[in-house]
């Protein structure tokens, strides 16, 4: 009887140990085990205005459908962050031009960012360096780093790799993306490189006020906008204008309306370069005349972006632009441009109608139909 | 058969020019560094350079310029163009030091000889400042956004931007902004010197003493105070014209 107990535990013990490892993720699996996917790589054409350059895409990294709608499942999944509940869009919502409209981001822990969530909006040809500092040289790299950092996603890499290895989905989203013939092949590099493809794909709709003036519909403006756009590229002479320069194109120049390239802008008033609560740039060349420099974000969908800075400090674009008319604090490394603003105006400084002007002209930059793009949607709602 | 033959010989003759001006001498690398001095000291960003009579501090931010059609002039006249236009930053945002970049860049193919000098287009071309960076693939020079200006349907030949201290008294109270565009300013220089292109000789350094830039003709220095920035309009090129036409003299090639 004994013996018969015995056998029937043990025979329940293999039989629950049995049915268990068939409910457990494949933690070995057979090499091979994707092949039987098809593996058919579309070609994916960016939408851009005609009047846009190409944008750029690595020859390692060519655009498909499939790596696309991957890298636009991969941004907008909590998957990629310790406790799942943050993912890059937690951050970069397409209401708020890919920013989280906060001064600062907090992560998962609750921990606040020192930095404002950066718009991505036409990111793709941000090619001098991303993030504030510019301390990515691409989108690849770029997507790899919130995951592991402790105040955004506090995740490692290998930890999201196996969880999307042994995802229910995953694996075949990765076969159809990059043709990898098993799950053991899913690399936090295939990963960044799909989430840089969507990215690439966060181009302006240019169906905003501006894009359709810059494209000969002069009427679209009215005097107040008209008279900012003048300012803002310092064009009044075409019309016979007496307006000031507002010095605006110089930093948020071309199409994209930034040069990406770094400033000291005039923020704070600093005896030393050293007195700054952030160093931005600094901390990526080590150039101490580096110090307070940031990247130029787009103007693009700025209204849309708020807060301002890369701390956030200004809540309107009526205080943006007020900060700049005080023409910086002359610290060794502020923009030359900066003490110009307002040139030409009674005393080189602008009035209260040019610096409305200036705002209502800021406010054309704002491109809806890109914003509302379905294409760039969250696919999980 | 002899009507066929003086056909092919014809052919053959047609072809000959064509042939000659490819002419399979050897060829070899050859190497064009460009430096920015001031006063013939290489150029570091915001260090305080003493300007003009009365030695007022000046310093540069930012100092880049386009050039085109750069070219090897022989002795008959004739020439080989080493690049159509080339982009020049003197300042770039990747610097870990503010010591101005030199940036050199090597041409292959160059025929191995002796040439008489070196002719440089300062700025873009009109046939290709006719276009605009959408124009270009990416990593095309020209591509550069923030380097067009619209307002002038013109790229920005060349940005010097800075600030002096017009009152010696500590305070950087000038800002400079000299940004130059447009067709009307665009130069063709041409600079007379022995120039060696061998496998294994060394390149030349084309330099550009920025103090030069601001000395005019007659050896006065131009008036940064009044003159603190070039125009927005295209039709008020003056300053523009001026640095323009210094760069003639700002400029020195030796190897």
């Amino acid at each position: 009887m004994k013996n018969l107990f015995s056998k029937i535990f043990i025979g329940l013990a293999l039989a629950t140990g049995i049915l268990a490892c068939k409910d457990m993720p494949n933690k070995d699996p057979e090499p091979g085990d994707l092949e039987s996917i098809p593996y058919n790589p579309q070609p994916y054409t960016i939408v851009k205005p005609s009047f846009f350059p190409n944008v750029p895409v690595p020859a390692d990294n060519p655009m498909t459908a499939d790596a696309v709608q991957l890298g636009r499942r991969l941004f907008y999944d909590p998957i990629l962050s310790a406790d799942s509940t943050m993912s890059c869009s937690s951050c970069h919502l397409p209401q708020g031009n890919f920013t989280d409209n906060e001064a600062v981001s907090i992560g998962i822990d609750g921990i606040a960012g020192r930095r404002s969530s950066m718009a991505l909006l036409n990111i793709a040809y941000a090619t001098n360096g991303l993030f504030w500092d510019g301390r990515s040289s691409s989108l690849e790299d770029q997507a790899l780093r919130p995951v592991e950092d402790p105040i955004e996603l506090h995740n490692t890499w290998p930890q999201v790799v196996e969880k999307l290895k042994d995802h229910p989905t995953y694996p075949t989203l990765f076969r159809k993306a990059f043709g990898i013939n098993d799950r053991d092949q899913i690399t936090k590099e295939l990963a960044a490189k799909a989430m840089a493809q969507f990215e690439r794909i966060l181009i302006s709709s240019g169906t905003s006020k501006f894009d359709e003036f810059k494209q000969g519909n002069i009427d679209i403006f009215d005097d107040e906008e008209l008279d900012g756009f003048l300012m803002y590229f310092e064009e009044a002479w075409q019309y016979g204008l007496n307006l000031p320069d507002a010095q605006c194109f110089h930093c948020h120049g071309g199409i994209t309306l930034t040069g990406n390239n770094y400033f000291n802008n005039g923020l704070d008033s600093v005896g030393s370069l050293d007195e700054f609560t952030d160093l931005g740039r600094f901390e990526v060349t080590g150039n101490h005349s580096d110090k307070g420099k940031f990247r130029t974000p787009t103007l693009r969908n700025i209204a849309l972006s708020a807060p301002y800075m890369h701390d956030g400090r200004f809540q309107t674009l009526e205080e943006v632009v007020e900060n700049y008319s005080k023409k910086g604090f002359g610290v060794a490394n502020e923009d030359p441009n900066l003490p110009l603003m307002g040139l030409n105006a009674p005393n080189n400084t602008l009035s209260e109608a040019h610096k409305k002007a200036i705002v209502k002209f800021l406010h054309t930059l704002t491109d809806t139909v890109f914003v509302k793009n379905p294409d760039i949607q969250n696919p999980f709602q | 058969m002899k009507k066929l033959t003086f056909f092919f010989a014809l052919l053959a003759l047609a072809f000959l020019p064509a042939c000659h001006e490819h002419d399979e001498g050897p060829t070899a690398d050859f190497t064009v560094t460009f430096k920015s001095n001031f006063a013939g000291e290489q150029l570091t960003k915001y260090k305080n350079y003493p300007y003009g009579l009365a030695g007022i501090p000046l310093q540069f931010t930012r100092f880049s310029t386009y050039l085109s059609d750069i070219e090897l002039i022989k002795a008959d006249g004739s020439s080989h163009r080493l690049a159509e236009i080339e982009y020049v930053d003197f300042t770039p945002e990747n610097a870990s030091t503010d010591l101005s970049a030199t940036p050199a860049i090597t041409y292959k193919n160059v025929p191995e000889g002796e040439y008489t000098g070196l002719r440089i287009g300062y700025g873009v071309k009109p046939s290709l400042n006719a276009k605009d960076p959408a124009d270009f693939d990416n990593n095309h020079p020209l591509a550069k956004e923030i380097e067009y200006w619209s307002g002038w349907n013109s790229y920005i030949f060349t940005k010097i931007e800075g600030k002096a201290d017009s009152e010696n008294n500590g305070s950087l109270d000038i800002s400079l902004l000299y940004h130059c565009g447009s067709d009307a300013v665009y130069k063709v220089y041409a600079f007379a010197t022995p120039i060696h292109v061998h496998a294994g000789e060394p390149g030349i350094a084309v330099n550009f003493d920025l103090e030069k830039i601001f000395t005019m003709d007659d050896g006065s220095y131009y008036d940064i105070v009044t003159n603190f920035y070039t125009s927005n309009n295209p039709n008020d090129i003056i300053v523009a014209q001026v640095l323009m036409h210094n760069f003639e003299k700002a400029t020195t090639v030796v190897q």
